[in-house]
């Protein structure tokens, strides 16, 4: 009985999201999806921390950012079948606090305001068809262009984020301590990826990712801070 | 609901808009685009299918995400660490959605991933994703010069939106300086336009 409710289940997902014309199983859908959570975790402490800078509650947005971008990825997934996630957006939050919040004197109230108001009209549009026709209108070369510009972008997040490249006065960029525990452990784990890629493995950016981050308990580099606790209340709405 | 939607209103903030929207509609255009390749979600005439439903998704999650009490919520980039994983379906966006609820009881778990450990992962997903290079057309300056300013200008300006801008402009303004301005639609002049009035005057 259970097996069959399980391959009920299964069939229903694979019709639901075209799994067998997108050549993709189940068990690939779920490693990837993992994958891309543990990418993206690090928001739901940095977004909180950015925007309580405002005078926000820090767990009040802790809460609202994991609920955004819960129901954000459920409505892609769902609705448009991509295989792409949301959350709060990096820029974004600095642009709220450091830029309309503290740099222009507006309450985080209106700041909240004026991004619900950015996306009624966002969506407006995006009923009309004109972004479709914006999007659609970019020239091929430029489309492969944003794809490897994005490539760009992750590297130098990466790079910045491990301290494997910092800021420096007269030529804006250098080489950080590459014999620093960070970005030691950022090119160990990036060697251990690749080769893993190259061998074939499956899942080699989650096994990469697990395996650094239990090397980095192992060595106390990292505080571990328990597994479970209760989310804080008091949300924003 | 905390939010002040009659301040926002106010005259004062017409160029906040602005700039919340045009940031939200190129960066997700330039998410979609870039993992929507490397997904191959692109159909034969190089165009992403199901994409009004996406940016639908998208500004949605903008809409509830202010009501929630956060900045824009946006398509991520790090989409892309997933689809090199073999994603290819919604499946693997509703499998990252559950754990972000998971994730409000497991926060400390969660929180305990290093940094170094996602670097890595991105480290490598960055440099998988130049391979679109490949596929310009190296022989016509005027497409692949301004492709390779795009790709540039992202990280340079730390922006998907403004290196797209460079993108655009550089684009048409290259095509028009070699004579071939028949190549650029009606659109594209009005996306560099708009471009020109974003950066100079927001």
């Amino acid at each position: 009985m259970k097996v069959q409710i399980h391959t009920k289940v299964q069939k229903y997902l694979t019709r639901y999201f075209s799994l067998e014309a997108n050549d993709t199983t189940i068990q690939d859908e779920v490693l990837a999806g993992v994958t891309t959570f543990l990418t993206m975790v690090y928001i739901t402490v940095v977004n909180p921390s950015i925007l309580s800078e405002t005078g926000m509650d820090f767990g009040a947005v802790f809460v609202a950012t994991c609920l955004a971008a819960a129901l954000g990825s459920l409505i892609m997934g769902v609705y448009a079948n991509y295989p792409v996630a949301l959350a709060p957006g990096m820029g974004q939050n600095a642009f709220f606090t450091y830029g309309i919040v503290l740099g222009m004197g507006h309450t985080w109230q209106s700041g909240l305001g004026a991004v619900f108001i950015s996306g009624i009209i966002f969506m407006i549009i995006s009923i009309l068809s004109l972004r479709e026709k914006i999007i659609n209108a970019i020239p091929k070369s430029l489309k492969l262009g944003i794809s490897a510009g994005i490539g760009f972008f992750i590297i130098l997040i990466a790079l910045k984020g491990s301290h494997i490249i910092v800021a420096q006065s007269s030529t804006l960029l250098t080489l950080g301590d590459l014999s620093s525990m960070s970005s030691l452990f950022t090119l160990i784990g990036f060697a251990f990826i690749v080769g893993l890629t190259a061998r074939g493995v499956k899942g080699a950016l989650i096994i990469g990712i697990l395996t650094i981050t239990l090397l980095g308990w192992a060595m106390d580099l990292v505080v571990f801070e328990g597994i479970i606790s209760l989310p804080p209340v008091s949300p924003l709405f | 609901m905390k939010m002040d939607l009659s301040a926002a209103l106010n005259g004062s903030m017409i160029t906040v808009i602005l700039t919340l929207l045009l940031v939200d509609i190129f960066d997700t255009a330039g998410t979609l685009i870039g993992v929507g390749t490397q997904a191959n979600l692109l159909n034969s005439a190089g165009k992403l299918t199901r994409l009004q439903q996406a940016l639908l998704a998208d500004s949605t999650a903008t809409v509830a995400g202010a009501a929630l009490g956060t900045s824009s919520t946006t398509s991520y980039i790090e989409s892309a660490a997933g689809i090199k994983a073999g994603g290819r379906t919604g499946l693997t966006a509703v499998v990252t959605s559950g754990l972000f609820i998971l994730c409000l009881l497991f926060a400390p778990l969660a929180q305990s991933i290093p940094s170094f450990a996602t670097n890595a992962a991105l480290l490598f997903v960055g440099t998988t994703m130049i391979q679109s290079l490949k596929d310009l057309d190296w022989t016509d300056l005027t497409e692949y010069i301004p492709a390779t300013l795009t790709a540039i200008m992202m990280p340079l300006s730390y922006s998907i939106a403004d290196g797209l801008g460079i993108g655009f402009m550089s684009y048409v303004a290259i095509k028009i300086a070699s004579g071939r301005k028949d190549q650029c639609s009606l659109a594209l002049y009005l996306i560099a336009i708009l471009f020109i009035a974003k950066f100079v005057f927001l």
